[in-house]
């Protein structure tokens, strides 16, 4: 039996307004690296279809989903997420 | 004359032989003293009646010591076989005492290897006094001397140079990536995504992408993914800044 409060805080939870960050993870290297790289310099992707992209939301992994672009935007299309 | 038992060294002993004898006798105590720093008895083996004769100064002071004294020191280094009334035993017993305080004085002095880097104030106590009607050579220092003697010996040794922080946080390896962008959506839907669904954020294709490292993304560094033909590529537009606040 569900409480009415249990509704009351179901409804604010789902119009609860968030921000999805996606975050694309392309290389691993040492700081030593990194403060060499310079502008200009580039660092091959396999595939972008092959690069996991993370969805966080306030700083958690939620999701990881492929880059795909929907008109002039990027996008991900969800490959696997958290339970809810 | 006495008959004495045969002196320690014939007083024929040539030039130096004295000195090296003396230097000989008194190493292993001067020696374990100066490496240790702490008080050593030099134990006496004969029976003459002493007087105490104490030398407290600098490192850099001479070693004096009265003429009686002399006499059962010099006896004490011979073990007692020597006849001070003999000219012969009583030149060779002078040579002895010279060249035992010469050596002594050498060790102490601030000109002496093992005290060479210490202060000329280091205040040091050679002492010779009676016990049990035996004659014992005290030698000892004070923690300052015992110090500085210790730090000689174990030599001088540089500490490192200083690394920076950031030299030292080189080898560390982070994960580098492109923050994408933004959407903005309710818990609602968050919750109610599944796989296939399809999400669009604020960024644009063409847009400078800022970079991200160790999952930050206030390293300052922006980047584009760009395709030239040779595979899809991350090309570094602006180099993270990598600071150490």
């Amino acid at each position: 039996m569900t409480k009415p409060t249990d509704g009351v805080s179901r409804n604010v939870l789902d119009n609860l307004p968030v921000t999805v960050e996606a975050i694309l993870g392309f290389a691993e290297m040492t700081v030593g690296e990194l403060g060499r790289l310079a502008p200009g310099e580039t660092v091959k992707l396999v595939s972008l279809l092959g690069d996991p992209v993370q969805l966080r939301l306030n700083g958690a992994v939620i999701a990881y989903g492929e880059l795909v672009s929907v008109g002039d935007n990027f996008a991900v299309r969800i490959q696997s997420i958290a339970p809810a | 004359m006495s008959e004495a038992p045969e002196p320690w060294l014939p007083p024929s002993a040539v030039e130096g032989e004295v000195e090296r004898a003396v230097a000989a006798f008194l190493s292993p105590w001067v020696k374990d003293w100066l490496s240790r720093g702490d008080a050593v008895r030099v134990g006496g083996h004969s029976a003459p009646v002493g007087e105490d004769l104490c030398w407290f100064g600098s490192t850099g002071a001479a070693v004096g010591i009265t003429p009686a004294t002399r006499t059962k020191f010099g006896m004490a280094l011979v073990d007692g076989q020597a006849d001070p009334d003999n000219p012969a035993d009583r030149e060779l017993l002078d040579r002895l005492i010279d060249a035992a305080l010469a050596d002594l004085a050498g060790r102490l002095g601030s000109k002496g290897e093992a005290l060479g880097v210490c202060a000329s104030d280091i205040r040091s106590i050679l002492r010779f006094s009676p016990e049990n009607e035996r004659w014992h050579l005290l030698l000892s220092l004070d923690s300052r001397a015992r110090i500085a003697i210790r730090k000689a010996a174990a030599g001088h040794h540089p500490a490192p140079a200083l690394a920076s922080l950031r030299d030292a946080v080189a080898p560390e390896r982070v994960a580098i990536g492109c923050h994408i962008g933004r959407a903005a959506l309710s818990a609602g839907e968050v919750a109610g995504l599944a796989p296939g669904d399809l999400i669009t954020f604020d960024r644009r294709l063409a847009d400078d992408l800022p970079l991200t490292v160790a999952g930050r993304i206030d390293a300052g560094g922006k980047a584009k993914i760009v395709d030239e033909g040779l595979g899809p590529a991350v090309r570094i537009i602006q180099a993270a800044e990598l600071q150490c606040s």
